[in-house]
């Protein structure tokens, strides 16, 4: 695993 | 406009995820997912390694250069990410400042 920004997805209801 | 404090984390900050936020694997779409109340967002693999190293103890300088020499990548690069991650958990009350 490489380093990159951490991304995430805010998941709605 | 919002009279929230912008809260500020910084290379001495220290964190650690709060009473009710937990980290758990979605099993329908097989990826990590941070639970909180009324709020769940989807991590891909670095953002679950920041996470998981969140121990209340660590200060963001001292996880960026553990991560420096585990990715082999700048630290300063490192740090600048962690920092912006870490101020869009802070947003949405998923992260508590220690100090």
């Amino acid at each position: 695993m490489a380093w990159h920004a951490p991304k995430f997805i805010e998941v709605s209801c | 406009m919002s009279d929230q404090p912008q809260v500020v984390i910084t290379d001495s900050s220290v964190v650690k995820l709060p009473r009710g936020v937990r980290l758990r694997r979605d099993p329908v779409r097989n990826h990590m997912v941070l639970l909180a109340p009324e709020r769940a967002m989807a991590l891909d693999d670095i953002a679950v390694v920041i996470v998981q190293a969140l121990d209340g103890v660590k200060s963001v300088d001292v996880l960026s250069q553990e991560f420096s020499e585990k990715f082999h990548a700048p630290k300063d690069q490192i740090a600048q990410d962690i920092k912006a991650f870490l101020t869009e958990l802070s947003n949405r009350r998923m992260l508590e400042i220690v100090q």
